[in-house]
């Protein structure tokens, strides 16, 4: 199995993946993290301990927003989906994050 | 409607948001659990890995808790609660150390509060810093000061140009006939420039001018009332203004009304009335002074020594210039030097209380310090847990800090009110050793400078204890076996060093103590010279119908006749002045000394000067040295003719050879054919201007007869109770004359006394000082002590369990407190010996390094130090070794 990796290696990058994970979809803490290591064949996972604080501090700048709905369990459970605010800032930061990432490969002699 | 304002209120609800997380957690939690299940983990196995996986769910709700932004009210709130809960659950703690704690900032307010209206704060009048008095003062005399001459005052005014200007205030008292009755009041004679000086305007009317001063200019005696005298006594009435007091010499016209911050001249002032110098008191340099104070304002940006500079070049200058060699000779005969500043005691006691106010609160910060420690010491369980559980650094240090907040805070109440108490004392003694210092506040500046300070020791308590467990890494283990070591470190080397110098500190401050106290006893056992016990004095006014030669004479004559019929007394005499009474108000005259071969340009001198009746010297017990005390040839209508001085006096004047039979005369150079006035007997000096003064100035005594004054003193010699006596004199002079006033009753031996107020009060207030040093000290090192006893429990069990006698224990705790106080003692002493310098104006008949007193403060610190340290060693003698063993 492929080595894992810490998604908030980068401070900011979760806040990004998780917006990203949201787009489609409204999903609870835990769906978000599977999503996640999911979406990145099994290479990223989210750390608890990162994903609440992440989660907490988003809904408080309005880049994302929580409803109450019924999760697998039949148990009420906390669904988050993007705001507007949350879209446009997840578009500014996919695109200094991919600018970032390949200035970085390039001068690691490496490309995408 | 009800669920609505359930809901609503649920918003503002911390404790619903915290269940929510921690609800979707749980959740999230099940959820992984459920994966594994499914993955094929057993259920409990699944459970784990789940919880596992996810890490603390606590460090991830106080996050959050800490990142919700309203959260640090709620927080300080909780905090405070808890802080409180605390300290209560530590009564036995909270409770010394806020009284430690009160009982400094008290002391340090009440002090710090005198200092500050007494000495720092500037006067109460537009850049009142810088108003200043110029005084003189002689180092032949043993230093003392005497006030300035109207002579310099024109010198300075016409030279001296670092000043804005000049002013002069000379003490008057003047009576008033009102219905036959004669009443007394207090006031000034003073120079017009005195108003400019302190930059006020008159409240009403207007003040007089420099034309004022000259007798017969034409306009008519003028008075300026006091604002308090005109709201008093004239209800504020502006018509007031025009109206005349009938003063005894004459009536004055009320032309204006001067605003209460020039009481900071003086409480007692009822008038203010020009200074009319005559000729003779403005043309003749008064060689050692009058009994004038004289202020001026200096120039912006002088600074008082560049002032102080100007005027001694410019008496320089007339010195050399101006003054015949005779006065030069004079004047460094009697070393004087013109000052700046204020000539007062008052401000070196309350520098020195202060210092032993800051030196008792340093005390307590160390003793309420090392408790702190060892609570932080006791507590680092808890703490450690509570780091351990994810309390951060940030979190401990909160709580540490308002546990101390709210220590101090309590303090700085108590303290407060003990302050308050503190000042009633002080303006108790205050209006008895000076009645012209204004009632001592505490005003704003000094709140803010106290409150700043609490915050400081609050800053200071909450951090260090905390910092210094920090340091040693005391909190991250939770090991136990390690505690012991790690309490052993850094924090109680610190620990012992501050008892060290808690020990060092209250040695000086015992030091200081014990030469004031010795100054003291040795003040109240300077032999007056005279019988102060039996003699009592009191002030008559004369009615009016009296004040002419002949009938004063008669006056005194009845009232001594009727007085000798009542029971118990011995004898009367009759004094002008008050006998008895400060150098800087006891009456001076200028005096010259005809010497053969007679030389014109012998100088005048200055003495003491007293018009006393014949019985004067054999009630108060005062010897005859030489030739005779007066007699009845000795005064006329003309004025003295016979004089008898005191023994410095005719050692001042006639070093070589007998006094007696020397000719000299008052005041005044007689005209070449009028005779001169001789003196005919020499008496023992005698303390009239108090026990503590030893300036050694002459003394002259004048025959009392051809006055005629308004009042004077009456002197009773009598072996009955002072109030007693007075009853029936005031009774039997009532026979006499019905509307004759006796005030101001009191035994000499009371008058002497009083005048011993200030260095009663400083070496009472010093004493205690030194009192709660000592105790807190003696607290310090049993704290410390016991505390080590307490660490070193197993230490001492393991010792005892093989062998060690109970003596060797009891000496091994003995030796580690001793050392201590030993160390500190050391210190100390070599503290004081360079410190003790600057008491030394305060000592009397001691020197700095009183023998007495060094023993007396070393048997008494190290008698502290073996209660101290044998209290907890005699407890870890009784300690069981197996007991205390077990107790680890």
């Amino acid at each position: 199995m492929a080595k894992t990796f810490n998604a908030d290696l980068m401070q900011g990058t979760l806040d990004m993946l998780i917006l990203r994970v949201l787009h489609s979809d409204s999903l609870h803490g835990w769906g978000i993290a599977q999503r996640i290591h999911v979406l990145s064949s099994d290479i990223l996972k989210v750390e608890e301990g990162s994903l609440y604080p992440s989660l907490y501090r988003m809904e408080r700048k309005g880049l994302i927003k929580a409803s109450w709905g019924i999760s697998e369990l039949n148990r009420r459970a906390k669904f988050y989906k993007v705001t507007k605010t949350g879209m446009k800032y997840y578009e500014s930061e996919r695109e200094k994050w991919i600018q970032l990432a390949s200035a970085t490969a390039s001068v690691l002699g490496h490309s995408f | 409607m009800r669920e609505f304002w359930k809901r609503f209120a649920g918003l503002f609800n911390s404790s619903r948001l915290d269940d929510e997380m921690r609800g979707e957690m749980q959740h999230h939690i099940e959820l992984q659990k459920q994966k594994n299940l499914d993955a094929g983990m057993s259920e409990k196995e699944a459970y784990n890995a789940a919880i596992r996986q996810f890490g603390n769910t606590l460090i991830i709700q106080q996050q959050e808790r800490e990142n919700r932004s309203f959260l640090w009210v709620e927080q300080l709130y909780r905090d405070i609660k808890r802080a409180g809960r605390s300290l209560i659950g530590a009564k036995g703690f909270s409770f010394v150390v806020i009284a430690t704690l009160a009982l400094c900032i008290g002391v340090n307010t009440t002090i710090f509060s005198a200092l500050h209206d007494l000495v720092l704060k500037p006067f109460p009048f537009k850049d009142g810093d810088r108003l200043i008095q110029v005084f003189n003062i002689s180092s032949g005399f043993k230093g003392k000061s005497s006030e300035s001459s109207i002579a310099q005052y024109h010198a300075f005014r016409a030279n001296a140009d670092l000043f804005d200007g000049f002013a002069l205030l000379w003490n008057q008292e003047k009576t008033v006939d009102l219905d036959g009755y004669t009443q007394l009041l207090k006031g000034k004679r003073v120079s017009f420039d005195l108003f400019d000086l302190a930059g006020v305007q008159p409240v009403i009317g207007s003040f007089f001018g420099e034309e004022a001063h000259v007798p017969g200019s034409g306009q008519g005696q003028v008075v300026v009332l006091p604002q308090s005298v005109w709201e008093n006594e004239y209800n504020s009435d502006p018509d007031a203004l025009g109206r005349e007091i009938p003063f005894t010499d004459g009536p004055y016209t009320i032309i204006g009304v001067a605003p209460c911050s020039m009481e900071a001249f003086g409480r007692e002032i009822e008038f203010l009335i020009p200074l009319r110098t005559s000729a003779r008191l403005a043309e003749v340099r008064y060689l050692e002074g009058l009994p004038i104070d004289m202020w001026a304002r200096l120039r912006p940006g002088v600074s008082k020594e560049a002032g102080e500079a100007q005027l001694a070049a410019l008496e320089m200058r007339w010195l050399r210039e101006e003054s015949s060699p005779r006065i030069r000779s004079y004047l460094e005969r009697i070393g004087r030097d013109v000052q700046l500043g204020q000539p007062s005691q008052l401000k070196q006691s309350f520098i020195m209380l202060q210092v032993g106010a800051v030196f008792v609160l340093l005390i307590g910060c160390v003793n309420v310090m090392n408790l702190l420690l060892s609570r932080a010491g006791r507590m680092q369980h808890e703490l450690s847990i509570r780091n351990a559980l994810g309390a951060g650094k940030g979190a401990l240090s909160r709580l540490m800090l308002i546990e101390s907040s709210l220590l101090v805070f309590m303090a700085v109440v108590v303290g407060s009110i003990l302050s308050l108490g503190g000042l009633k004392i002080i303006n108790h003694y205050l209006s008895v050793a000076d009645p012209s210092i204004p009632a001592v506040t505490i005003d704003g500046a000094v709140g803010f400078s106290i409150l700043g300070f609490a915050g400081l020791i609050a800053l200071t308590m909450g951090f260090l204890p905390l910092g210094l467990l920090w340091k040693a890494g005391v909190i991250q283990r939770l090991d136990s076996a390690e505690r012991i070591a790690s309490v052993g470190g850094f924090a109680r080397k610190l620990s012992s060093s501050m008892v060290i110098s808690q020990v060092m500190i209250a040695f000086i401050l015992v030091i200081g103590a014990g030469l004031l106290l010795r100054s003291f006893v040795n003040v109240m056992s300077v032999d007056p010279g005279f019988d102060a016990e039996d003699v009592i004095q009191a002030r008559v006014t004369v009615p009016r119908q009296y004040r002419n030669t002949v009938d004063g004479t008669i006056f005194r004559d009845g009232v001594a006749n009727a007085l000798r019929e009542v029971p118990g007394v011995d004898s009367i005499a009759f004094v002008l002045n008050e006998p008895v009474s400060e150098s800087d108000v006891f009456q001076k005259e200028q005096i010259h000394i005809r010497r053969s071969p007679y030389a014109d340009e012998e100088p005048a001198s200055m003495a003491y000067t007293l018009i006393v009746s014949r019985a004067f010297f054999d009630m108060m017990g005062i010897p005859v040295l030489e030739g005779r005390s007066h007699n009845e040839s000795d005064s006329s209508e003309h004025g003295f003719s016979g004089f008898v001085v005191d023994r410095s006096f005719a050692e001042f004047f006639f070093p070589d050879g007998s006094a007696v039979g020397e000719e000299m005369s008052l005041s005044q150079r007689p005209k070449a054919d009028k005779p001169w006035g001789r003196i005919v007997g020499v008496v023992e000096g005698a303390s009239l201007v108090g026990l503590e003064s030893d300036d050694n100035f002459p003394v002259l005594y004048k025959a009392y007869r051809g006055a005629k004054p308004a009042s004077f003193t009456l002197l009773i010699k009598t072996s009955r109770e002072e109030n007693s006596v007075l009853k029936d004199v005031r009774n039997k002079l009532r026979t006499f004359d019905p509307k004759l006033v006796l005030s101001h009753g009191k035994s000499l031996q009371t008058v002497l006394e009083d005048m011993l107020v200030n260095r009663r009060g400083a070496t009472t207030l010093i004493f205690c000082f030194a009192g709660i040093a000592l105790v807190l000290s003696g607290i310090g090192l049993y704290g410390l002590l016991s505390y080590d006893v307490q660490q070193r429990q197993r230490e001492i069990g393991v010792r005892a369990a093989i062998g060690a006698s109970r003596r060797s224990v009891l000496k091994m705790i003995l030796r580690n407190g001793l050392s201590k106080a030993v160390t500190g003692l050391v210190l100390g002493f070599l503290a004081s010996l360079y410190l003790t310098r600057f008491l030394e104006s305060q000592l009397f008949d001691i020197t700095a390094l009183d023998a007495v007193a060094y023993v007396a403060a070393i048997f008494f610190l190290l008698l502290v130090a073996f209660v101290a340290s044998f209290l907890p060693a005699r407890r870890a003698v009784r300690l069981d070794p197996l007991e205390s063993l077990r107790a680890e």
